[in-house]
This record gives C-alpha cells, structure tokens and sequence, in this order.
C-alpha cells in the first residue's frame, strides 16, 4: 500500500446554513459526510438537486466554512489557500470574463497559478489544441457556446497540471457531441493519473468513467462504494447469447425449470443507450449514410 | 508528459507579484473593455468644452478655467471610484468567476489588492492624461492672455512699457499659470478618489447590492467633506458630554476626513502649497488606503461563497 496521503480526506463533515432575519432557523445541507479519494481515482458524487454536493465540493476548496469536520487535500487542511496549488476547480454553469478571449482567459488563470513566458504560452497552445478550441482562441467569450465555455472552463481548470481536479455538473447544458468530449478529457485525466471529483446527473457518463461512486441525498451520503459492487445484482445471473433461435430460448427456460431453486427471469434484446444511437446518427450522417427503422 | 498529466508539487508563496499583476491587469482590462470609463471620458470633454466658452479674460479667465476643469477632473475620479469598485465583488460573485479565482492558490487579501490596484491605475492613467491636457491648455491660455494684456499696454506706453508691469503681469501669469501647485492639487484629487475607492470597496465585501454601497459611498463622501466641521463642533461644545464624545470619534474613525485632499481653492487663488503638506496628504492618504483594506480583508476573509 502507497504512504501517499489520500487525494481527499473528508471526515464527519457538517455544514449548516442559519436563515432568517435573526438567523434562527438551521437548515443541514451535508450530515456527517466521511469521503476518501485515493490518487488516481475517479469518484462520481451524485444526487438528486439540493442534496448537498455542491455544498460538499465547496467546503472541500475553501469557498464554504465546515460547521464541524475537517476536509484535507493530499493531506493539507483544504481551509488553506496552499493546498489549492493541487486542485482544479469548474464550477457548474461557470461564467468566465466575456471580455476576455479564450488565450486571455487561460493566460489569467496560468498568471493566478504562478505561471509565466514561454512556459505558459505553451501550456496555453496545448490546453487549446486539447479543448479544440484553437480556432476560437482569439474569440472573446461572450461569443462562445455553452459546450464551447464549458471546454475553455475544463482548460481552465486543468492549467497548472493539478493532480486532483473537481468537476461539478462539467456536461450540464452541453449536447451530446460536446458531452462525449468532455467525457474524453476525463478518460485522459484518468489515464495520466488525475484524481478527479465528478458531480454530474449525466448518471451513464458517471458510469462510464468513475472507479467509485457516493450518492447524497438530503445531505446524507446513503450509498457509496466500486461501481462493479454497488450496481451488480447479487442473486441475478445474467446469460448473453448471440443469434439465439427462439427454440434455443425456450430450451434454456424450460432447464431453468426443471432444475429447480433459479426462476427465469426474461429474455429480449439488449438496448443501445439514447446517447449511442444519436452519436451514430450524427455520425454516419456525416458520412452521408442513412438509417431508418421502420 | 502529457496534456492532462500532473506536475510535481510546486512551491507556493503567500505573496505574489504576478498573481497579483495578473489580478490588477485583468481589473484594468474590464473597466476599459466593459465601456463605464467611455461615458464618463465624455461627461469629462462637456466639462473641457464648456471652460473655453467663459466670458472672462485675463487673471479670471485661468481661474475660472483651472476651476472648472480641476472640478471636472474631481467629479469624474470620484464617480468613477465609487461605481466601478462598487460592481466589482458583487459581479464576481454573481457571475461565480470569483469560484475559479479562489479555487486557485490566492488568498484574499491578494484578490481585493488586485482589485483595489486595477482602479487606482486606470484612475491615475486618466487623471495623468487629463492632466496632460489641463497644463497644455492652461499654459497657451496663459501665454494668450500675458500676451493680450501686454499688446494693451503697449496701445498705452508705446515700446517703452514699465519693467515693473512687466514684471507684475510676467509674474502673474506664471502664479495662474501651469504650475507645481497644480499638479498638488490632481495629486489630492487621486488621494480623494483612491480612499473612496477603498472604500467602496469595503462596502461590496458585505453588501448585498451594489446600489447599497454605492449610496453608501456617496453618504460617506459627504459625511468625509463634512468632518472636520462636525469635530470641531463635538470638541467645541461647552456642554461636550460622553455621547457627542464617542460620536465625534466614531465619525473619525468611520468617515475619512476628504477636506484634507481638497487643495483647488488654493490652486485657483493662486496660492502656494507647501511641500510638507503634499508629504502630509500622501501619508494621511495611504493611511487610510491600508486601514480600509484590513477592515475589507477581515470581512471578506471570512465570507462564504
């Protein structure tokens, strides 16, 4: 086992909200939360609106005060500004300077982050030919696209090369091409070794590319664990079988059957996702193929 | 490495000169490019066209003209100071830009000096351009004016005009001219608009809208031109009781005292300031630049996003 400090640390955490006039109702947005992210590792934290993620995510990068419990990135009390010089951060729906340009706005988060010359020009390049956004590199931002934002947003995040990065809702208002992008940079971020936080309701991109996941609801964090353990269905077997004559299924039932303690459950063709078949579409549309289902 | 691969961890610093350069630089870009500083540039050339169009000539034509303009210039800065600074925090925060700033490694302090910083240079750049434009009018003005009144004298005394009336006139126009006294007196326009802007500023960390700290900062401007007589009518009392005591301290302490900055009277009089007083406004000026930007940093430290 690695001596590596955890790239999250997150121990009996409670944040309250006094409301009122004289500040005397107490609304509990995170109950008790306990998370520990290893390096390397994508952890999913999903939840319906209002649970307490953002609420979570904000304590973890300084921007909420905990009312109890402590927060630490790669051991460092996350309370203090040092430990953010680990972290990227894209907060959901961000809005960066309309007036600067997408070179601009990536050359003011490097400068934020101790960056400069010619290494930072570089970086700039690299982020933008990743993000594909070097045509709209000299574009200000109040022209840019929702997905657009959201890439330059990513870009952002990811500048100074931290090794965790926290990504609330990075997918959200974006269409499906440009969610399969953001989808891609997570895979890389993966690959290179980048813990990375992933809040979003986009449950199948979720899937798709976290190790382990949490779900908070009403502030309570109600399950979490590997993603292979948490949604296999311990006492299900599942059969695939491929050009399986109807006669071969009803063989299959009736030794089911007669075996006696298992009951068959159904058999039917497995479905593509409503993602897939629209990237197909689009896809071979482009190609000039075309596809009806009738 | 590759695009998205990590960097071993780096050093980091409580103080920086670029993070704080990119905050003052990127402040600096959003008041040029979000348009505030057009309206008032032009608010400013009503105020410079209106001075040549004076019925006046001679002495009062300079004064008349130093005190219109030095008044213009005093307008524009405040105004500037006080509503650029005010929507600076509240739009941040509005906008959540503010989230991927203080997700970065920068402490607060630097965020609010950057900010401060970025309105104190574009306020210096314009007061230095209107300056520049002030001196250069003031002193053909001058040099119009000297050489009228001299062409009269000549209508009387002929070639041979008195070396005393010469004189007299010569150093007339050097006193109402473009002097040292008057760049004192832009100096004390900056000091004034820097404190409002700090200010301001102190207002937005807690504020819940920017028309709030903007009327704020009026209220405290009026309250600043007003302090010196509201002191010295607690502490001249006869009756002063403990109240009107701790009142007139807090006033003090609350409301900067403005009058202190305001040095156009004396320039338009044609009266000299003296040096010590500059040093005097500079100190009692960055004085409460400092004061105001702890009190702003102590609220704004502990503020929840």
């Amino acid at each position: 086992m690695s001596d590596s400090p955890p790239a999250v640390s997150i121990s009996h955490l409670v944040k309250e909200f006094r409301l009122g006039v004289f500040r005397r109702q107490v609304v509990r947005a995170v109950n008790d939360v306990s998370i520990q992210i290893a390096p390397g590792e994508v952890y999913g934290l999903i939840g319906p609106n209002g649970s307490g993620k953002s609420t979570t995510m904000k304590c973890l990068l300084g921007l909420l005060n905990p009312t109890s419990g402590t927060a630490a990135i790669f051991g460092r009390d996350s309370s203090k500004v040092d430990s953010r010089n680990d972290v990227g951060f894209l907060p959901e729906n961000p809005y960066f300077y309309k007036y600067l340009t997408g070179t601009e706005t990536l050359a003011f988060y490097g400068k934020l982050c101790g960056l400069g010359g010619a290494a930072l020009r570089d970086r700039i390049r690299e982020l933008l030919a990743m993000v594909d956004l070097e045509h709209a590199s000299d574009r200000r931002l109040g022209g840019y696209s929702k997905g657009m934002l959201q890439r330059i947003g990513l870009a952002q995040a990811i500048i100074h090369r931290p090794r965790l990065v926290v990504l609330d809702e990075p997918a959200a208002g974006v269409d499906p091409a440009g969610s399969r992008k953001i989808r891609d940079l997570i895979l890389q971020l993966k690959q290179d070794g980048i813990s990375v936080i992933l809040s979003s309701h986009l449950l199948e991109q979720v899937q798709e590319v976290c190790d382990r996941v949490g779900i908070i609801f009403r502030g309570d964090l109600v399950v979490e664990g590997k993603l292979e353990d948490i949604l296999s269905i311990e006492d299900e077997t599942e059969v695939r079988l491929r050009n399986a004559s109807p006669e071969l299924v009803a063989k299959i039932q009736a030794l089911v059957a007669a075996e006696g303690g298992a009951t068959y459950l159904g058999s039917g063709k497995p479905r593509t996702t409503l993602e897939r078949l629209f990237l197909d579409a689009t896809d071979s549309s482009e190609r000039g193929e075309r596809t009806v289902n009738r | 490495m590759t695009t998205t691969a990590a960097s071993p961890p780096r050093a980091w610093h409580a103080f920086s000169f670029r993070r704080l350069a990119a905050l003052t630089g990127n402040t600096l870009t959003q008041l040029i490019r979000t348009k505030i500083l057009y309206f008032l540039i032009v608010f400013f050339l009503i105020v410079t066209a209106a001075g040549f169009f004076f019925p006046t000539y001679g002495e009062q034509d300079l004064k008349l003209f130093k005190d219109v303009f030095l008044a213009g210039m005093s307008w524009f800065t405040l105004i500037f100071a006080i509503t650029a600074t005010a929507m600076l925090i509240p739009k941040d925060v509005e906008d959540r830009t503010l989230y991927t700033i203080l997700c970065k490694p920068v402490p607060r302090l630097e965020y609010l000096l950057g900010r401060l910083l970025g309105v104190l240079c574009l306020i210096g750049i314009s007061l230095a351009l209107m300056d520049g434009v002030c001196t250069a009018i003031l002193q053909l003005k001058a040099h119009l004016n000297q050489e009228t009144q001299l062409a009269a004298l000549r209508t009387v005394f002929g070639a041979k005009i008195p070396i005393d009336e010469i004189t007299r006139i010569e150093q007339l126009y050097a006193r109402q001219g473009p002097t040292w006294d008057l760049q004192t007196a832009v100096l004390g326009i900056f000091c004034q608009s820097s404190v409002m802007a700090a200010i301001s500023l102190l207002l937005s960390t807690f504020a819940s809208s920017s028309l709030f700290t903007i009327l704020s900062s009026f209220a405290v401007f009026v309250i600043g031109h007003g302090q010196s007589l509201l002191r010295e009518h607690f502490f001249s009392t006869q009756t002063l009781g403990p109240t009107s005591g701790i009142l007139s301290l807090l006033l003090s302490l609350l409301s900067p005292d403005l009058k202190q900055f305001n040095h156009i009277d004396a320039v338009v009089a044609g009266s000299h300031i003296p040096w010590q007083l500059t040093g005097e406004m500079t100190g009692l000026a960055l004085l409460y630049l400092g004061g105001y930007l702890a009190v702003s940093w102590l609220i704004f430290s502990g503020r929840e996003l």
